[in-house]
């Protein structure tokens, strides 16, 4: 029998597994991190390529920044009180993690083509570019607050009540989940970095664009892969004295003495201040930006041409969501058991995930393409489906099922363990009646932030997916060129309702995603 | 729901993630062609539709986004090189259909369907093939220009007249690389350079997308524009304040982009794919080119038009060898028009 | 089955360069209550752990029936063949499971079947009073419950030691009065010695009639607690008589 116990025993057998499960998912960005090592040309990276580092840096700083000092609090007034409109405000707020940049930016661009020429040139450049990052940034920390303030017990917030009323409350709720929403900032901080989308828009250089000027103008992947370890290195020096700062407060144990799950509280002048806040985010961050996406259905919509595009789409769409969110969970919570409670490994782990989360979705999925090319037909059905979409996908996001897994095994106490082990409970068994139904709520957070993440992923799937298995993001971007507006407008419109849907669907069937 | 019900529920879950992730159509018994496309999604589709209709052959169409939007399908067909899943690219313009050329990546054939497609808009070695095309076009807001004070040069969009109203989309990619390409070529070095320093001195501004000058033309934040026909022509049936002119009639003419389909070398469905290329380069399909909001000029004087769509004979074609337009764009992107983009972007 | 008897032979255990125990040896018989007093920190939770099997000593080792468990480095008897029931510190209830398939889960070493465990289960309830308890969760329930429902869940194994890890703590004088005399109660009956850690002895005096004293990981006294109450060399003792004697 496997004692339970060695969910809890340090060794170097956990840095191997980690290590293994890292190099398993850098295994993709081999072919072309190879070509940049052995180029004969030297290891230059263009001469735009450092300025335009220097401009994402600000950008993920700024939005990091933005989304941390909004999302934290958004999420935390959600997560502690009942108002009305809650679940329809935080399902809106929701909403840009799912929507690529891409269009959010375009969304803004439209909306300030419509309100003056000022507010175009108010946009142009950094402004505009770190605005079309914020929604989801704001969305991603909103949520993961949501879930963290959802994990305090009750005996917590009453004792922060006693001591000194709804402020109180609010102010130590944000403390408790101040470490896990500025990792989540920091994550989509750093995703920023490989997104090029705003910026081209906006007019603004960027590291992002710059690799997509190697790939799409000068074919030259030696030189992009050389751009992507320049960026890796640069975050990595920038963000580990923050990671391993972070690490060891990634969480708190829970009291097992009181672990009565809080109830929303009902407080007039705090859920005012609370519907106004979200309230105000939702129109700055969402309907702004989609006001200007959506403005051409007055025109008219295009319901018969939307309509084909959803039925030959929606499927795929589903699927390459669900399967790399689950996918990601899967791996994630492995790993987080592997990387145990030790602080090191912790923060180790966090800093590897990060340099996986960093690279171009392009870097990835070509590895992918360069991988199944080389394999024989008969690997096909993992190197060259809809399946290595999905796996494609979750090998750039499963860090942030590994930062929620290991946030939720770090807060569940050791003695869980040891009393299994005293009463001869076998690890299978441990696992499967105890941790894995442990990790529901924070697998199916995971879950859900990969899932929107993913499908917003469009470089992914039109680099990996089988012929005539486009998801509908992609379709959008595939048409949007020259379509008439009301038929993009049309498209962007039924992605948006399709998510929502889901959305409704995931808290009405799991029933805890807007507690 | 009780946990220990959720476990059980995202196992199945995933087991249908996998039997249908793994489980795609792959080989089946109906013949099958795969298409790769740079041609605007809206455009092909139909085309490639009713090709799947007339021979009974499943057309699997795998479209491009614009290449500043994603890294793009050309990647694809490079990476997937030693298996393609591809048997055709169409591409939008004949530059990316050179560089499948030089890469190795395309084989020759010469469909009997070309007759009468004139030979200058196709590769000698027949490694592609040119048909139906879109012209390089200056676009003016009506509302803030009249037709005679719109220019009829692309040099003049350098002249003060024009300061801060001025707009292209980033030279570095699609239809604009090829125009730049194609000024180089034709005016020369140092010429083509006084061009583009002078259009940023003036204030002109690069945008993301020829779609983006479309929209700040018509929507009046530029005056003036620098686009594709089938740009130009979204705006038109929109009823946005637009009009184009087919530049420099009587200097050095119009460029002119023909669409380019290829056959990839090492296809997995050859027949099919030289079906395909059969079909796409008929008089039948120029037509419907041209029919379409594509509003795309039939190279074939004898297909007819609508009103609104031009004759190749009614304009002036820049004279290009496209062949050698991949090549000089490579070293452009890696020297002057990089270095230009760098210098007037933030 | 005869129950085991354990004797410690002069256990250490240090972590890195941090030392919690140093040289602690100590029989326990079967039939003799035994509380392990002292301050917080002085290694009483890690003496549990290493006579449960949690831990492998860093020297020293555990007996069993005179044959070794534990040696430095390595568990030889794994924590579930070692008759031992423990309530932990924290309770360590399993929040996810009623109160039911918390003391049924704990059974899962017994290799009995689904009835059998249970029906063993129901009656580990009873004799906690809990019985009404059963479908709950332990978050539903009140501190003191859930202090019942850990004490079920390791007598329900029919234990021949039961080791409480300063299970009384945070409790109300009167819920920890009728714990300590259910636990009294249900050592007569069930026939399981048990081993008290504590940093009151007001606790221990009322249950175990033999003590022993850690200090920094070091044992500074053992033997019948009436005799070190007499003369106490630890300053736990002497406090705890200064405290006694001492009239408002």
């Amino acid at each position: 029998m496997i004692s339970p116990m060695l969910l809890e025993r340090p060794g170097s057998w956990r840095w191997i597994g980690v290590t293994l499960g890292f190099a398993v998912a850098l295994v993709p960005t081999l072919p072309l991190v190879w070509r940049a090592a052995v180029a004969t040309d030297g290891f230059s990276v263009g001469d735009a390529f450092v300025p335009a580092l220097g401009n994402s840096l600000v950008v993920a700083l700024s939005v990091a920044a933005i989304g941390w000092i909004v999302g934290l609090p958004a999420g935390v007034l959600g997560g502690l009180y009942a108002f009305r409109g809650r679940a329809i405000l935080i399902a809106l707020l929701a909403l840009p993690a799912l929507v690529p940049s891409f269009l959010w930016a375009i969304g803004w661009s439209a909306a300030a083509l419509r309100i003056g020429t000022g507010a175009s040139q108010a946009l142009t450049g950094f402004p505009g570019t770190a605005l079309a990052f914020c929604g989801m940034a704001i969305s991603v920390v909103m949520l993961t607050s949501l879930a963290t303030t959802r994990s305090l017990t009750a005996s917590q917030i009453d004792a922060a009540r006693i001591a000194g009323g709804e402020r109180t409350v609010v102010v130590q709720s944000c403390r408790h989940g101040a470490t896990t929403a500025g990792l989540a900032a920091g994550l989509v901080g750093v995703l920023t970095l490989s997104d090029p989308g705003p910026g081209q828009i906006h007019g603004l250089r960027t590291a992002a664009g710059e690799m997509l000027t190697s790939f799409s103008a000068l074919y030259d992947f030696a030189l992009a892969g050389r751009q992507c370890l320049v960026l890796t290195a640069a975050v990595l020096l920038l963000a580990l004295p923050a990671i391993a700062m972070a690490a060891p407060r990634l969480s708190t144990q829970l009291l097992a003495r009181q672990s009565r799950a809080p109830v929303l509280a009902r407080n007039r002048r705090v859920s005012r201040i609370a519907i106004g806040l979200l309230t105000l985010l939702a129109f700055l961050f969402v309907m702004l930006p989609l006001t200007g996406l959506l403005l051409p259905l007055l025109a008219g919509a295009e319901i018969l041409a939307t309509w084909n595009a959803l039925t030959r789409t929606g499927w795929n769409t589903l699927l390459y969501a669900g399967g790399a969110g689950l996918a990601a969970v899967t791996f994630g919570i492995v790993m987080a058991l592997l990387a145990g409670r030790s602080a090191t490994l912790g923060a180790a782990c966090l800093a590897a995930g990060l340099a996986l989360f960093l690279q171009p979705p392009a870097l990835i999925a070509l590895g992918f393409v360069f991988v199944g090319s080389d394999a024989p037909a008969w690997a096909d059905p993992l190197l060259r489906s809809r399946l290595t979409v999905c796996l494609a996908l979750a090998t750039r996001l499963f860090p942030v099922a590994l930062f929620l897994g290991m946030r939720a095994w770090r807060s569940f106490p050791s003695s869980w363990s040891a009393a299994a082990a005293v009463h001869g409970v076998p690890a299978r068994t441990f696992l499967r009646r105890i941790v894995v139904p442990m990790f529901g709520f924070p697998a199916g957070t995971a879950l859900l932030i990969v899932g929107l993440l993913a499908t917003a992923d469009v470089g992914t799937v039109l680099l990996l997916h089988p012929p005539g298995q486009a998801s509908l993001p992609l379709t959008i971007f595939t048409v949007m060129a020259n379509a008439p507006e009301t038929l993009v407008a049309s498209l962007c419109l039924a992605y948006v309702v399709a998510a929502v849907m889901v959305l409704v669907l995931i808290h009405r069937v799991v029933g805890r995603i807007v507690h | 729901m009780k946990t220990h019900r959720f476990v059980p529920l995202l196992g199945c879950l995933a087991l249908c993630v996998v039997l249908a992730g793994c489980t795609d159509r792959g080989e089946s018994e109906q013949p099958v062609v795969v298409i790769y496309s740079s041609v605007d999604e809206f455009f092909a589709r139909p085309i490639v539709e009713g090709f799947q209709r007339e021979t009974g052959i499943e057309a699997r169409l795998v479209p491009d986004t614009e290449e500043t939007k994603s890294t793009g399908l050309l990647n694809r067909l490079i990476a997937e090189r030693n298996r393609p899943q591809a048997d055709v690219f169409w591409s939008g313009d004949p530059v990316r259909a050179a560089v499948l050329k030089l890469k190795g990546l395309s084989a020759p054939y010469r469909s009997p369907a070309a007759a009468g497609l004139p030979r200058e808009f196709a590769d000698a070695d027949a490694h592609w093939t040119g048909f139906s095309a879109r012209a390089r076009v200056i676009i003016y807001n009506t509302d803030r220009l009249s037709r005679d004070e719109a220019p009829s040069s692309v040099l003049e969009l350098t002249d003060p007249r024009f300061r801060g109203q001025a707009c292209l989309a980033n030279p570095l990619f699609g239809t604009t690389a090829m125009h730049a390409a194609a000024l180089f070529s034709v005016l020369g070095k140092d010429e083509a350079e006084r061009f583009f320093d002078g259009f940023a001195a003036n204030g002109g501004r690069i945008l993301s997308s020829n779609g983006e000058v479309r929209r700040r033309v018509a929507a009046g934040e530029c005056t003036v524009g620098i686009t594709d026909t089938d740009d130009f022509n979204v705006a038109r049936q929109e009823g946005r304040p637009v009009a184009a002119i087919y530049p420099d009639p009587d200097g050095m003419g119009t460029v002119v982009i023909p669409n380019a389909v290829v056959l990839i070398a090492g296809a997995p469905h050859f027949e099919a794919g030289e079906r395909f290329i059969d079909f796409l380069l008929r008089p039948e399909t120029e037509r419907l080119l041209a029919e379409s909001a594509a509003a795309q000029m039939p190279l074939r004087q004898s297909v007819a038009v609508p009103a609104h769509v031009r004759q190749l004979d009614s304009i002036r074609p820049m004279e290009l060898d496209y062949d050698s337009l991949a090549p000089l764009l490579e070293e452009l992107s890696r020297g002057f028009l990089k270095q230009w983009v760098d210098r007037n972007s933030r | 089955m005869t129950p085991p008897s354990f004797e410690l032979k002069a256990l250490c255990q240090a972590y890195g360069n941090e030392t919690v125990l140093t040289d602690v040896s100590l029989d326990l018989v079967k039939g003799r209550h035994t509380a392990c007093v002292g301050p917080s920190g002085g290694g009483k939770s890690t003496l549990l752990r290493l006579l449960a099997g949690l831990e492998a000593p860093s020297a020293g080792s555990v007996l069993m029936d005179g044959k070794s468990c534990s040696e430095p480095g390595r568990i030889l008897v794994p924590p579930h063949r070692r008759r031992l029931g423990m309530v932990f510190q924290d309770l360590a209830l399993w929040p996810n499971l009623s109160v039911l398939d918390n003391v049924r889960l704990g059974l899962t070493g017994g290799k009995l079947s689904r009835e059998e465990s249970t029906g063993q289960a129901r009656e580990a309830l009873v004799l906690c009073d809990i019985e009404r308890l059963a479908n709950r969760r332990p978050g539903e329930i009140s501190g003191g419950e859930q202090q019942r429902v850990a004490l079920a869940r390791a007598v329900a194994v029919r234990p021949a030691f039961l080791l409480l890890d300063e299970p009384f703590s945070g409790l109300d004088l009167g819920t920890k009065d009728r714990l300590l005399d259910r636990v009294r109660r249900l050592s007569d009956d069930e026939r399981f010695t048990v081993m008290l850690v504590t940093h009151d002895p007001l606790e221990a005096i009322g249950l175990c009639e033999h003590a022993m004293v850690l200090e920094e990981g070091r044992l500074v006294e053992s033997g019948p607690f009436r005799e070190l109450l007499d003369s106490p060399r630890s300053e736990i003792l002497r406090l705890f008589n200064r405290n006694m004697t001492r009239t408002p």
